[in-house]
């Protein structure tokens, strides 16, 4: 016998329907009409007077009426919104003090429980632009790449993303090709484990440094040393920095490069000659971290609790800055990532010749510059931050005393362990050992929230390329992907089985690399 | 001797027979050690032993100089990134049971001081015995040896009644305070004293010696708590004999 489909169920008659009593539509709750004054986060100033919405208008509509009120029609940008409630809440931490705006400001602001805003107050939506394009998100681990035999611990994206450089406790440094995923080159030479590895702006050189004190330079298209490797500290090296790309000097077309060393003092090489051009003596301890601002002004904080401001022309001390009650373990400058990737940005064009390069760096260096001046953030064993005001002599304003800070963060419970500004300026994150990030406003240094979610200490974050997305490292083997609207995670990266030393964020995929020798993408 | 050899030289044979006996010292060493007995032999045994050990450890050294290895770079074992050097990594094995330990430790209310334990210090060498009285016969005034601090404000009681003297001479106000991790020392303004382990008159007095747990004022190192607040006094134990030297030394409980 043929196999039979077994029976339709039987259903419901309509009899039987009409049978359940009848609900009765849920009343119309009349929308109220609201007043909203929009506000510039950059200045906080009223784009446009105050206008009369229902109160349900959803966000892209809020876009819209901005992108008129600027005049940006033909060129809208995307917008953030959110409200800073007057009414001062009752200061416990787990509140942040502005409320996102993401579907509308009824649902957002309106309905939420426990909210102090009522229809009939002026809200003052404060817009904040955010990047043209959207880094697609990251969901899974689409590479597990072996090959080292120790610990990896650094790992840093080329400028343009197509490269990826990793540097291990096992003396090498591997670099990796990010749109195949597969191992590019290996470069050994080092005595002792590769401490940092840095890209210049123009993909040309990779510098490496080394436990041994050594500082290597690599061409990263051949995979050969850059000539013989640069002797001079006597100790560890524990941060590089190259010069930025507008600043070089047309008769030298490589970029200098600094390079920071536990014996407490910084070297400025030329990266041509591989000569020593000038050495930046004065710390007492170990240099932790060094910074090349793009007003050639060198930083450098050290384990002698105070953060040194440097000439780049010449080597000579110009500041000191000594407000910090711990070691400085880490620092940050608004323009790092546009110093970073020099003339590459989200369009994807290649500069033609060191010419154009250095013009498209100084146009977007410059684009930057414009809304912020170059800030600069120090996190310390005090568990504290400070946000420095523009240190350059050329652009001094006579209210703001560079040697006083602009705003002390406070809030965590350990020590701050990284700290990074988003590619945008307009927002700080900073890990700690005490397993929170916390995410602080990057202009004024207020605090905006705490995420929480890692169980041991958070090593490392990295900001996606268009500020949307954050990605934190940390000793408890996870990567954990935040949403920033929210402040919540958006997703859980698991996957390595140790310790996550190091975590970049490129184009769209994240690199990282951690004490299981694997580097995930 | 040297005399004699100096004006008449040495015997003929000197060399032959300085050689000969050179030859024959293994073969009398051998025959010695097989034939003493006694005494004499454990003493010779033991030498002998001691020094073949020796022997044993130079030749082990010759050999390794002599073969060649593969230099593997001393590349050292636990490799950390830039930021966990120089810090005391606790391993993942012991951090539950170091937790316990503290949880125990803390109900027990053992605090962890850098000196646990101070030598105890007797009366006689505490306190002067100071006679008075028209005689010179009461002797119920006692006159503190040991450095103290009695904080501002302070006013004697009267003379009369007073039965603890304490000498200005002895009295400080400052403390050369080291901080454990910076491993710098300020000078900084006591405070008080909280604890001194003797006894809890010492405490009440003032009394500074060695192991004492003194308050002192940190605002100048510009430490802040995580709610922002500076934080501007905090706990230091005596390391140092004051009375002796005349200064304070402390560490920093931090």
């Amino acid at each position: 016998m043929a196999t039979l489909l077994p029976p339709p169920k039987r259903q419901k008659s309509n009899y039987a329907k009409s049978l359940e009593k009848p609900v009765a539509p849920e009343p119309e709750v009349p929308i109220p009409s609201i007043v909203v004054q929009f506000k510039s986060s950059e200045d906080g100033s009223n784009l446009g007077p105050a206008i009369n919405l229902p109160a349900d208008t959803g966000r892209d509509a809020l876009q819209m009426l901005v992108n008129k009120l600027r005049g940006e029609t033909e060129d809208p940008l995307p917008y953030a919104f959110h409200l800073v409630p007057k009414v001062p809440t009752t200061s416990t931490s787990t509140q942040s003090a502005r409320v996102q705006i993401n579907n509308s400001i009824q649902l957002d602001a309106l309905k939420t429980p426990g909210t102090t805003l009522s229809p009939e107050d002026v809200f003052e939506l404060w817009c904040e632009p955010q990047a043209v394009f959207r880094v697609r998100s990251v969901g899974r681990c689409s590479a597990t790449l072996s090959g080292h035999s120790s610990p990896i611990l650094c790992c840093a994206h080329s400028p343009t993303g197509k490269y990826a450089a990793t540097g291990s406790g096992d003396a090498t440094a591997r670099i990796w090709d990010m749109d195949t995923e597969t191992p590019k080159w290996t470069l050994t030479g080092h005595k002792g484990w590769v401490l940092c590895v840095e890209w210049d702006s123009r993909e040309k050189i990779l510098a490496t440094g080394g436990h041994d004190g050594q500082v290597r330079l690599w061409t990263p298209s051949t995979g050969q040393a850059y000539g013989q490797p640069l002797f001079g500290h006597t100790k560890w090296i524990t941060s590089l920095a190259f010069e930025p790309l507008h600043l070089v000097k047309s008769n030298s077309p490589s970029p200098r490069l600094a390079s920071a060393s536990k014996d407490g003092t910084v070297r400025i090489w030329n990266t041509l000659t591989r000569t020593i051009e000038f050495v930046l003596t004065g710390h007492a301890a170990s240099v932790n971290v060094v910074r090349w601002g793009g007003e050639n002004v060198i930083y450098t904080g050290s384990s002698d609790r105070t953060v040194k401001v440097w000439s780049g022309v010449d080597g000579k001390l110009i500041r000191t800055l000594n407000e910090h009650a711990h070691w400085v373990n880490t620092m940050a400058l608004s323009t790092d990532f546009v110093l970073r990737t020099g003339p590459y940005d989200h369009t994807g064009k290649v500069p033609k010749d060191d010419e154009e390069a250095k013009t498209l760096a100084l146009e977007r260096y410059k684009n930057v510059i414009s809304t912020q001046p170059e800030t600069l953030i120090t996190g310390s064993d005090d568990h504290t931050l400070f946000l420095w005001p523009d240190q350059a002599s050329s652009s001094f304003s006579t209210s703001a005393t560079p040697k006083k800070p602009l705003a002390r963060l406070t809030g965590h419970q350990k020590q701050v362990n990284h700290v990074a500004f988003s590619p945008d300026g307009r927002m700080i994150a900073s890990a700690g050992f005490d397993n929170a990030v916390k995410i602080w406003e990057g202009r004024t240094g207020k605090f905006v929230a705490s995420l929480r979610g890692h169980v041991a200490a958070v090593y490392r974050v990295a900001w996606s390329a268009d500020s949307r997305m954050l990605v934190s490292a940390s000793k408890d083997t996870t990567l954990k992907l935040w949403n920033l609207k929210t402040y919540k995670i958006r997703i859980d990266l698991p996957g390595h089985t140790d310790e996550v030393y190091c975590v970049d964020f490129v184009a769209d995929k994240v690199v990282s690399g951690g004490r299981d020798k694997t580097v995930k993408m | 001797m040297e005399e004699h050899r100096k004006r008449h030289g040495r015997r003929m044979d000197y060399e032959e027979k300085k050689r000969k006996r050179t030859a024959r010292e293994a073969h009398k060493a051998s025959a010695d050690a097989q034939k003493i007995f006694g005494h004499k032999a454990k003493l010779h045994h033991a030498k002998r032993h001691a020094e073949k050990v020796q022997m044993k450890k130079t030749l082990k050294a010759h050999d390794e100089r002599n073969v060649k290895q593969k230099d593997d770079g001393a590349v050292k074992e636990g490799a950390l990134p830039t930021y966990l050097l120089d810090r005391e990594g606790q391993k993942d094995a012991k951090a539950l049971s170091t937790a316990v330990k503290d949880r125990r430790k803390d109900r027990a209310a053992k605090y962890s001081v850098p000196l646990p334990k101070v030598r105890g210090i007797a009366e006689e060498e505490m306190f002067k015995v100071i006679k008075t009285g028209k005689h010179k016969g009461k002797s119920w005034k006692r006159m503190v040896n040991k450095a103290t601090f009695v904080g501002e404000g302070f006013t004697r009681k009267p003379v009369k009644l007073e039965r603890f003297i304490r000498p200005m001479g002895l009295r400080m106000t400052k403390a050369n305070v080291t901080h454990p991790e910076l491993k710098t020392t300020f000078q900084l303004p006591i405070l008080g004293v909280k604890k001194n382990p003797q006894s809890p008159l010492y405490t009440s007095l003032g009394v500074l010696t060695k192991g004492t747990i003194l308050e002192v004022n940190v605002s100048e190192l510009g430490m802040v708590t995580t709610g922002g607040k500076v934080v501007w006094s905090k706990y230091a134990q005596i390391t140092n004999n004051p009375e002796n030297d005349g200064c304070i030394n402390s560490v920093l409980l931090v």
